[in-house]
This record gives structure tokens, C-alpha cells and sequence, in this order.
């Protein structure tokens, strides 16, 4: 996918690309509040570190997490 | 290269260890390394994989230090992604038609309109998109709605890469 260029557009088509990008960001934003929910300071495991958390503390005979979320959506 | 959307049932796999995970994992691996941009998520898959992680830190036991550690790690690997945001009032009453339709529920209905919106937009680039996910269901939906879906539960490395390049 090549980055949309502006080129050629007539004004309402700049401003819907203007208005994606901005809730683009406002998202990324929320998603930036969330993790300052949690304590802005707070260190951050690396991928292979939260792959090992969770295989640390899985337990014999539970669901894989894809099977839950399978359940999850049936039960709501 | 396709582009490939992952729902919450893929995207997990690659946090958790568990059937599935080499596929997903590789799969994000190839499409990132030719752009990243192709890989997608939506709000949908954010909310539904951060749920299903404090749900097994409730099951595990996970204590909580560890387990905000990991979110803020999992959070900052789904900045990573592209998010398609489409889910509006509007999109999210559109979406009922597949629950009827395909017999679904409403989780998987999204992700079908989402996927159905997504390819829209990309064909009219000349794009195409891979649905990646583990759920028989929504699967099953999205093969009927004309969408390419790779399930890493059912499908080899080798196949999926043969479905997205």
C-alpha cells in the first residue's frame, strides 16, 4: 500500500484525509492514556519477556488463549 | 505482498505461546519485513486481546506488577500495527446483517464488516487482504463474504505464506 499523496484532490477529499488522520491520532493517543493508567514511568517488557510471563505462570489444562476468546464472544 | 488483518484469536498467539503461534508469528515477521503498514488490526482486536490477557491474569494469578509490565509492552507492540478505524454508531448497526446472515455473534460480525471495509478501501488500490484468524466462525463468515482467511490453528506456515505473498 503506497502512501496517500494529496496531489490532484479536490478540498473535501483533503479534509477527510485531514479528519482520518487526526482520529488516527487521537486513537494512538488513547491507546498512549491507557498505558499512563498503568504509571508513565513504568518499565515495559520486551516481547520475549512477556511470552515467557505467561508461559511462567500458565497452568496445566488451560484453554489456549484463542479458544477463550471463541468462548468470550459466545457468551455475551 | 497481501495485506492481512489479525482479529483478537490470532493476535494473541502472538503474546501466548499456543497452537498457532509459529504461523502468526512468522506471518507477522514476513509482512513487516517488506512494510509493516500491511499488517492491521482494529479497535476491536485492541480491546478483545487487552481483555482476554487480564482475563488469564485472573486465571494465572499473574501478580499485577508483572502483568502491567507485559500490557505495557503488548500496548506498545500494537502501536506497531495499522489500526483501521471504521467502527462508528452507524458501522457497528451495519455489521448486525452478518450476525443474521452467517450466524454469528456480534464480535465476529465486526470484524466481518471491518474486513469487508478494509478490502473495499484496498482494492481500490489494486490491494489485496488476508483475514488472520483462529475463530471457526468468523472463518467460516469471512470465506463466504469472498475474504481470504489463514487460520493458524488449521494452516501450515508454508500455506500462509503462500496465501499472502
Amino acid at each position: 500500500m503506497q502512501p496517500m499523496s494529496t496531489e490532484g484532490l479536490d478540498l473535501l477529499e483533503r479534509v477527510a484525509i485531514a479528519q482520518a488522520r487526526q482520529k488516527r491520532e487521537q486513537y494512538l493517543s488513547a491507546l498512549d492514556e491507557l498505558l499512563a493508567l498503568f504509571g508513565v514511568a513504568g518499565d515495559t517488557a520486551s516481547l520475549d519477556e512477556i511470552r515467557a510471563m505467561f508461559a511462567h505462570y500458565d497452568q496445566p489444562g488451560m484453554p489456549t488463549l484463542s479458544s477463550e476468546i471463541e468462548a468470550m464472544r459466545e457468551e455475551r | 505482498m497481501k495485506n492481512v488483518y489479525l482479529d483478537a484469536s490470532a493476535l494473541v498467539k502472538h503474546f501466548h505461546h499456543e497452537i498457532g503461534s509459529a504461523v502468526v508469528n512468522e506471518t507477522i515477521e514476513l509482512v513487516s519485513a517488506h512494510d509493516p503498514r500491511r499488517l492491521f488490526v482494529s479497535a476491536l482486536t485492541t480491546v478483545e486481546t487487552l481483555s482476554i490477557l487480564n482475563r488469564r491474569r485472573n486465571a494465572s494469578q499473574i501478580p499485577l506488577p508483572d502483568f502491567i509490565r507485559s500490557l505495557r509492552g503488548v500496548i506498545r507492540e500494537l502501536k506497531r500495527f495499522s489500526h483501521y478505524l471504521v467502527i462508528d454508531d452507524q458501522f457497528l448497526l451495519a455489521s448486525a446483517q452478518y450476525t443474521i446472515k452467517h450466524n454469528i455473534n456480534s464480535a465476529d460480525a465486526i470484524h466481518v464488516a471491518v474486513c469487508l471495509s478494509l478490502q473495499d478501501a484496498l482494492r481500490q488500490s489494486n490491494d489485496e487482504l488476508v483475514c488472520m484468524t483462529a475463530d471457526k466462525r468468523l472463518a467460516r463468515a469471512a470465506r463466504a463474504e469472498g475474504i481470504a482467511v489463514v487460520d493458524p490453528e488449521q494452516q501450515s506456515i508454508a500455506q500462509a505464506r503462500a496465501l499472502i505473498q
